[in-house]
Order: structure tokens, then sequence, then C-alpha cells
């Protein structure tokens, strides 16, 4: 009848067809070369196939720290010069800038003394990395700028807070305690010329409010002279960022004391252009402490 | 027979937990000995078993934890941030005239030298002295309380501290200590920006590298446990 045409699968035909599999694949793989049918050897290519290349190996040594604080030193002088072409720019920023750019070459200086004292070679140029990756994009956004005047000093805050965090991250990496200690001689300098720049950016930041709160004893409520000046949440109006009063990225908040102690995190700054969108738009930028694609070997 | 299939569970299950604890044990390890291979030709070497108060380490040699001396260093580091403490406290008393912003700085600066004491302690463990230095108390208790200027006290405070970090630094041997030193370094050197700004100084640094000539030591002001 009908039941007995149909085509059956039954466990006995099963069988027969994963073993004729089993089998089949054995012998495909017996007929492989040695090569264990994987890696480059495995892979067909037409014509000349170039050399595999190698990665290359470095170690960070004090001397390859020390050439890179050199190197960001450079980088710095960099945003300085710029920070003091842009026009309408503070001149009490401007000539904040100018100082630390003086500053920034002694410093450069006694560090490329220090790499050769410890049997390297100085650096005395800029990053490349750090100019690809932080300062070009970030002078291209400044250029973008609707507040450029304003962004610059924030720019240079930004970069004052990235050199004083990378000096405290080497102390971490290098060897020789000499060499740390005169690592934070010059880091701490670079935290106090955040500090000043904070100080004429917001005047009245001198620490948070979270700071002043966590500070105050238990049950002693010592209200601030404004809640607008503490930061606290008010009834009266408190005057916006640039940027937050016209709908974009507010401009992140500096303090002359952000917090108890140095921090790594990275330095943050809102630049570019409101209201567009596209690679100029108003963004923030995260400046990194240099890590070891960064560092100058 | 309920219990001895809860027996021979509870074997299994003990017998996978310990299995488990092996291989984490060895992953565990793998860093360590991956620092180990690593370190090959270069001046480190893995140091995290070392315990606060090992001998000192060899010169040229990386470790981790505090050594003998730096513990000693380290309490008296600690010593002088406890100093701190009482001494902002006082001042913080003394200050009923001064504007209220600069009461909240000298607040703010207290808790955090209360904030590095506290992470020194952390740091050392038993090793921790936890004493105030009593002579830098009496020596500068005078300055921050009543009758004296309290914003320049604590400036002139914090630029001694800074410079005592600085040359603690130089010859702290482990990385922890040094590591933790450098971060309460960075905070006080903001210290000494923003009394310098409140007593109407020019924050900014003339010099490319903070002077720590103005170090105090211990054998001036002695730890006393």
């Amino acid at each position: 009848m009908n039941e007995s045409t149909l085509p059956t699968f039954d466990r006995r035909g099963f069988l027969r067809v994963g073993g004729a599999t089993i089998s089949l694949a054995a012998i495909v793989a017996a007929c492989g070369g040695s090569n264990d049918g994987a890696g480059p050897e495995g892979v067909a290519s037409a014509g000349t196939r170039p050399p595999l290349a190698t990665a290359p190996s470095a170690t960070v040594t004090d001397v390859v720290l020390l050439r890179t604080a050199t190197s960001l030193h450079y980088n710095a002088m960099d945003v300085a010069t710029l920070v003091e072409g842009i026009d309408g720019v503070d001149p009490k920023i401007v000539e904040l800038a100018k100082t630390y750019g003086t500053l920034l070459q002694q410093q450069a200086d006694a560090l490329a003394d220090a790499t050769t004292s410890a049997g390297g070679e100085a650096y005395e140029q800029r990053n490349t990395t750090v100019d690809d990756r932080l300062v070009q994009p970030a002078a291209e956004l400044l250029g973008a700028s609707d507040t450029p005047a304003s962004d610059a000093g924030r720019l240079l805050h930004a970069v004052a807070t990235l050199a004083a965090a990378t000096h405290q991250a080497f102390v971490a990496q290098l060897v020789d305690p000499a060499l740390r200690q005169a690592a934070m001689s010059i880091g701490v300098v670079h935290g106090q010329v955040a500090s000043a720049f904070a100080a004429l950016i917001s005047p009245e930041n001198i620490v948070s409010a979270e700071e002043i709160a966590a500070a105050e004893p238990a049950g002693v409520s010592a209200s601030p002279e404004t809640t607008v000046a503490a930061g606290l949440p008010s009834t009266s109006e408190a005057p916006g960022t640039t940027a937050a009063a016209e709908g974009g990225i507010a401009d992140v908040a500096v303090y002359m004391v952000p917090g108890a102690f140095g921090a790594l995190s990275p330095a943050q700054v809102v630049l570019g252009k409101a209201g567009v969108d596209g690679p100029t738009k108003r963004q923030q930028i995260n400046l990194d402490t240099p890590s070891l694609n960064s560092m100058v070997y | 027979m309920d219990m001895k299939a809860h027996d021979e569970s509870s074997t299994t299950g003990r017998r996978r937990l310990l299995r488990a604890v092996g291989i984490g044990g060895a992953l565990s390890a793998l860093p360590v000995i991956a620092r180990s291979a690593s370190a090959g030709g270069v001046r480190t070497r893995s140091a995290d078993t070392t315990v606060p108060g090992e001998p000192d380490a060899a010169a040229g040699v990386v470790v981790a934890r505090p050594t003998e001396s730096d513990v000693a260093m380290l309490n008296f580091a600690q010593s002088l941030e406890l100093a701190a403490v009482e001494l902002y406290a006082s001042a913080a008393e003394a200050l009923a005239g001064e504007p209220v912003v600069t009461a909240q700085v000298i607040d703010v600066f207290g808790a955090h030298h209360k904030a590095y004491a506290q992470a020194i302690s952390g740091l050392l463990g038993r090793e921790a002295a936890n004493a105030t230095n009593a002579g830098l108390v009496e020596q500068l208790g005078g300055d921050f309380g009543a009758g004296g200027s309290a914003v320049e006290a604590a400036l002139a405070f914090e630029q001694a501290a800074v410079a005592t970090h600085l040359q603690l630094l130089g010859q702290l041997q482990g990385k922890d200590g040094a590591t933790l030193v450098a971060s309460i370094v960075a905070g006080e050197a903001r210290h000494v920006a923003a009394l310098t700004s409140i007593s109407g100084g020019d924050p900014m640094p003339t010099e490319p590298a903070f002077d720590s000539s103005g170090a105090v030591s211990e054998a001036d002001f002695p730890v006393e446990a």
C-alpha cells in the first residue's frame, strides 16, 4: 500500500549513513599534509608572500620613563604656544601660559639631563603618539570652537593636570628612588600650575561642595556664604557654563584642589563647536596618562 | 541510605571544590610567575609575598611592600599627618572671624590629612604606629590656634609637608609606600597653591621643581609611639 512505498529511515539506515560519514572524514584527514592543517603554511596564497613580521619587544625602564616624560613636556609647550596665539584669551591666562612654557622648558631640560645621567639618550622632542592622538585633535576642536578664549585656558588646565598625573603614575614604575623623588618634584609643580589655571577659570572653586559636606562634623551644618557659591542646590539661578546654556555639553568643573589624593584618572576638557554634528562637534576629550603604546623606547 | 547519599554528594562536592580551588590557585599564581619570568634582565622581582617590615632590599631591586626602614619612615609621615589633623582642628576653632569659605577650606584640608593618615595605616597594618607627632603639635600649635594666622601657619605647614614627603620618596624602597606618598604629596602641593591664593598670593609656581630643603626630620621631631 501507500505506506510500503514511502522511503523509510530506520535505525539501521541511520547507522550505515553515520558510519560512512565518519569513514570519509577519516580518509580526508589522513590525506592531509603534515603541517597540522593550520597556520600560515596551510593558507593558500597567490604570488610572492611578504615575510611574517615579528612583534617588537620593549621593556619599560627608568630611561624609557624619563624619555617619555621629557617628550610630554614638548607636547605641553606646543599647547601653551597654541593658547598664547588665540585671539580673545584672557590676558591673565596668556601670561600664565607663557610662564608655564618657561617652566616646561626648564623641566624638559632637567629630565633630559636625568636621562643622560641614567645612562640613556635624551629625547628632546614632542611625543608623536601624544601629538597625533591628543594635541592635534584638541587643536582642531579648539579651532572650531565658538568659545575658543575660554576653552583655551581649560585645555591648558587639562594638559597641566595630565602632566601631574603622568609623573605620579611613573613613580609606581620607576626603580630608582632618587628618580621617583625627581619625578614628583616636577609633578607637584604641574599640579600647582593646574591649580593656578583653575583659580583663573573658576575663582570660586577651591574645593568641591561634596568635599565641604564630607568634612563637616556630624550634626554641624555650617552653611556656606551662599549656596550658589558652594555649588549646592539653590532656588536662585546659578551662573551656567557657556556650553550648558546653549544646550551643548557642559564644561568640566575645575577646582584648585580637586581631591585629597593626586588622581590618575584622565584629565577631561570639553572642546569643539556646539550645535553641529561631525568630527568637530562639541565633545569631551579624555587626556590619559601615557601607556605602553605612547612610551618613548 | 539517605545519609550515605548525602555523604557521597558532599564528598563529591568537596572534591569539586578542592579541584576548583586548585585550578583557581594555579591561575592566580600565573601573574606572579609571569612577572618573575618577564623580569629577566630587568631590575625587578616579584615581591607580592613579602610582608611589612621585611629586611631592606638590596640596591637595584624593586620590592612592593615596605621594608623595615620604609615602615619607620612611613610611621614618621603618618605622625606628621596626625599632627596636621590636630593643628587644623585647632585652626578651625580659631577661625570664627574669618570668611566662611576659609573655614570650610581649613575643614576640608584637615579631613584630607586624616585620610592620608588612614591610608598609611591601611598600608602598614599592624606595623602602623598611629601616633601623633607631639613635638610638631607643640611647636606649631600657637600659630594655628587663637592669636596666630591660621592660613599662614597652614601654608607653612603644607610647604614643609610637601618637602618632607618628597625627601621620603627619595628613600623609600617599597613601591607601595612610594606610590601612596606620591599621591599624598600631589594633594598637599595643591593645598599649598590654594592657601597661597587665599592668603592673597599668586598660586603659580616660579620654580620648575619643588624645593624640598624645608623638610622636617624625624631627628628633630621623633615619633613617640
